[in-house]
């Protein structure tokens, strides 16, 4: 077996590696955002937590949307019962192309909805019983990365 | 089983009978008392009546001491207080008792006294600290403060700065050999503390001397003795202080035992308050009173019999054109656990449609297939009927338990057609600890990882239901509220280009589509003026295709979250197995689980959510109204049980 044979499988590696290295870096920096924008609201008013919490959890689901992906596609890979398969570079490349949708969207929908947060939450400190249309807003972007979630998801589900 | 109809209520009763009245109403709870500001802005009516004197400020400073006693209770006593209220239940005699609630009462002034005092006391401790700290520098020098001046010498304590040498100052004064001397007390960060004697016929020379060295006499007013005996007195002060600041908070712990009569007392001064605020918006002649009020339809008797051995005139009218009710949804049980969803985003105009019996079976299929797992439908039942159970919560609470359990219930339902239990944990669990290969319990019918599109088409399938199900909502309106005209343009239009698509793609004829563009062109412009602004105003709405493409597409995140908690369920299972050993297994499986469940509980509520709010209600819904708020009883701790056994709050 030569290197380039090899070549196949490690990129597509390296693909499903980013669906799920990149969303949670953005769902890291989203959450980020939203928390330290609510430590601000809870040094005033610690009541509130639970709804900051709520506020914050939303950009966390990116980085699950790309764990999702990652399981799947090292199911497609066979890295769990051991049958590892050897794809060819146009096959890697494909593979390595499938899981950039979530990559890339997830990376910048978390960073986004994080941003989005942090804006509900100044909304909801002013109202507080407009909690709901904070989170309405913040799940717009979802739509997107569900979006990308599912091309990815139908994408590899063919190999 | 709808938006309930209200009816106009006047009231008329006898001045002297007005506490009576209140109380009657608040028992029966079902009225809503009107302001009278415009009445009262009517010369006409001022000339009759007035307001009626209330004692609001009254009633909210005994609510407002009682809830601080409970507090300063709390705090000192250190009770813990879990998230759920436990509610006990409390007769009407009892709960209504003037004397009982007078004691209580008394307590919680007792409680707040302690408190009061504890903070005069905490005030006093910091003044002596920050004299005590003052004083502390001038501790190595024996010698009266308030000393200025002998028969000879003056003395003064004076500070400079701290950058200044000190050997410098003494040399001076030394080459000067004037009759002075200068004692060092202490130094800190930012100043020397000196103590400086010299004879009166040399001031001069003294001042000149210290001028370049800054320095300055320290401000120490009012204090006569040594700081040594000074400090001493002070630290016996603070020492007394802690002793009735201990006594003080022993005294608050010594009524630990009356906290649940604290919590009593707070929800009978919150009826309390809700009586004057009632009573401030009544109208009095001297003589009678006046009240108006919204009743709900149905509860008319319910008053009647409330009020039949009472001295009143009562008219119950139907309301106004210019007159807004406001709404109050009533329903089965079941379906009331939507009332938090829809108040959520905003109640129907009273004039609109109840729509908790139309969202109930879409959001607990929704919520169901988006946390589709059989054991996290299980323990979902299982925790939120242990709290009902338990604490009984009311209100929102209770609503929130009502929708986990048949939520719980339509999850269950949906893991066991996906064939998820915990994600795959048994045929993990069978494989690597019980050493079955490809252990299969059942073949599921839908399941997620091998047939993914089967669940795509579904979910696209049950979002076009539930878009043609608004539609023929919003048709329904239409007709009831007269415009037949609207439903067939507004639906018909869109119906028409629909099964256009639909023929176009089957028989390869767009002439049904055709018509379907040309009747919204035709149509959707019909409120504009002129035919040119009718006709791009109908252009304009074909551009809604795309929010109709963009609301089917909505719906595949059943789909995509179906696959979310399956496959992080699975994750979990398969870190759990990796280290081959039962009891690691065990862990990563109960944090793991607890954590995918924690999160997707909260995520799926939000998403099946906006699917009512966002796609649904944009087909029929009016939003708008205002919640009907009766005057009742509205307790926090306590169920009122009357003599005949109902719980009235």
């Amino acid at each position: 077996m030569n290197w380039l044979a090899l070549m196949g499988t490690a990129i597509a590696f390296i693909g499903a590696a980013l669906a799920v290295g990149l969303p949670c870096s953005g769902s890291a920096k989203g959450v980020g955002t939203v928390g330290r924008a609510g430590a601000g609201v809870l040094s005033v008013d610690p009541s509130k937590f639970s709804r900051v919490l709520i506020l914050q959890i939303l950009p966390g689901t990116q980085g699950l949307y790309g764990l999702v992906i990652w399981f799947l596609a090292l199911m497609k890979l066979g890295f769990f019962d051991g049958t590892l398969v050897t794809y060819t570079l146009r096959e890697g490349m494909a593979f390595f192309g499938a899981c950039m949708p979530v990559a890339i969207g997830g990376f910048v929908f978390g960073i986004v909805q994080g941003r989005l947060g942090a804006g509900g939450l100044s909304l909801m400190t002013k109202r507080p019983n407009e909690l709901s249309k904070s989170i309405i807003l913040a799940i717009m972007v979802e739509f997107y990365a569900i979006l990308a979630l599912l091309s990815t998801f139908l994408m590899l589900n063919n190999f | 089983m709808a938006i309930v109809k209200m009816k106009r209520l006047n009231l008329l009763s006898l001045a002297e009978d007005k506490d009576n009245l209140l109380k009657h109403l608040q028992r029966a709870g079902c009225v809503e008392i009107i302001e009278l500001d415009s009445e009262l802005a009517d010369q006409k009516w001022t000339a009759l009546i007035k307001r009626e004197e209330s004692a609001l400020s009254n009633a909210k400073y005994r609510a407002a001491s009682v809830t601080t006693a409970f507090d300063t209770l709390r705090k000192y006593a250190s009770v813990k207080q879990g998230i759920f209220v436990e509610r006990k239940e409390i007769r009407e005699e009892i709960f209504c008792d003037k004397n009982y609630q007078a004691s209580i009462f008394e307590k919680a002034e007792a409680i707040n006294g302690c408190s009061r005092q504890l903070g005069q006391i905490s005030s006093q401790k910091n003044r002596l600290e920050s004299q005590r700290l003052g004083l502390l520098p001038w501790n190595s020098i024996n010698l009266d403060l308030s000393l200025r001046e002998t028969e000879f010498t003056r003395i003064i304590f004076g500070v400079c700065p701290a950058v200044i040498s000190l050997e410098e100052l003494q040399k001076n004064l030394a080459e000067q050999e004037l009759a002075a001397a200068c004692f060092h007390a202490s130094s800190d960060k930012e100043q020397h503390y000196l103590l400086l004697l010299y004879h009166k016929e040399e001031a001069e020379k003294v001042t000149e001397v210290l001028r370049p060295f800054s320095f300055n006499q320290a401000a120490l007013k009012d204090i006569t003795g040594s700081a040594e005996a000074n400090i001493n007195m002070i630290d016996m002060q603070i020492a007394e202080l802690e002793r009735r600041k201990e006594n003080l908070e022993a005294e608050i712990v010594s009524y630990l035992c009356f906290r649940h009569d604290l919590q009593v007392c707070i929800d009978q001064m919150a009826q309390e308050l809700a009586k004057e605020e009632a009573r401030s918006r009544l109208a009095t002649t001297g003589t009678l009173i006046y009240l108006k009020g919204w009743i709900p339809a149905p509860d008319v008797h319910k008053l009647e019999a409330e009020l039949n051995s009472f001295a009143c005139a009562m008219e119950i009218l139907d309301p106004d054109e210019e007159e807004v009710p406001p709404t109050q949804l009533r329903n089965r049980k079941w379906i009331r656990s939507m009332d938090m969803v829809t108040e959520m985003y905003s109640l129907p105009a009273y004039g609109g449609i109840d729509p908790n019996p139309l969202i109930f079976p879409f959001f607990t299929i929704f919520y169901g297939m988006m946390f589709g797992d059989v054991a996290y439908g299980i323990v979902l039942i299982v925790l939120s009927q242990i709290v009902i159970r338990r604490f009984h919560p009311k209100g929102v609470l209770g609503n929130i338990l009502q929708l986990a359990t048949i939520c719980g219930i339509s999850a269950a339902v949906w893991g066991f057609l996906s064939g998820s239990i915990f994600g795959d944990a048994i045929s993990v669990v069978a494989e690597k600890f019980l050493g079955m290969e490809d252990f299969v319990l059942y073949v599921p019918v839908l399941d997620p990882l091998t047939d993914p599109l089967k669940i795509l088409y579904l979910s696209v399938i049950m979002g076009a239901v539930q878009l043609f199900v608004g539609m023929c909502i919003h048709i329904y309106m239409c007709f009831r509220d007269g415009h037949p005209l609207d439903a067939l343009f507004d639906v018909g239009s869109w119906w028409l280009l629909f099964g256009g698509i639909a023929v176009f793609v089957l028989k390869g004829t767009p002439l049904v589509l055709f018509a379907g563009i040309a009747a919204l062109i035709l149509t959707q412009g019909r409120a504009k003026k002129g035919v040119v602004s009718k006709l791009l105003g109908g252009i304009a709405s074909l551009y809604n295709i795309t929010s109709w493409l963009g609301d089917i597409l909505s719906y595949t995140r059943l789909m995509a979250l179906m696959l979310a908690t399956t496959v992080i369920a699975s994750v979990v299972n398969i870190l759990g197995s990796l280290p081959g050993n039962i009891f690691a297994f065990l862990v990563i499986f109960v944090f793991g689980h607890t954590f995918n469940m924690g999160i997707n509980v909260i995520g799926t509520y939000v998403h099946t959510a906006r699917l009512q709010y966002l796609e649904y209600f944009s087909k029929f819904y009016v939003s708008g109204g205002r919640p009907f708020k009766p005057f009742k009883y509205d307790t926090r701790y306590v169920d009122i049980i009357s003599e005949d056994g109902e719980v009235k709050g």
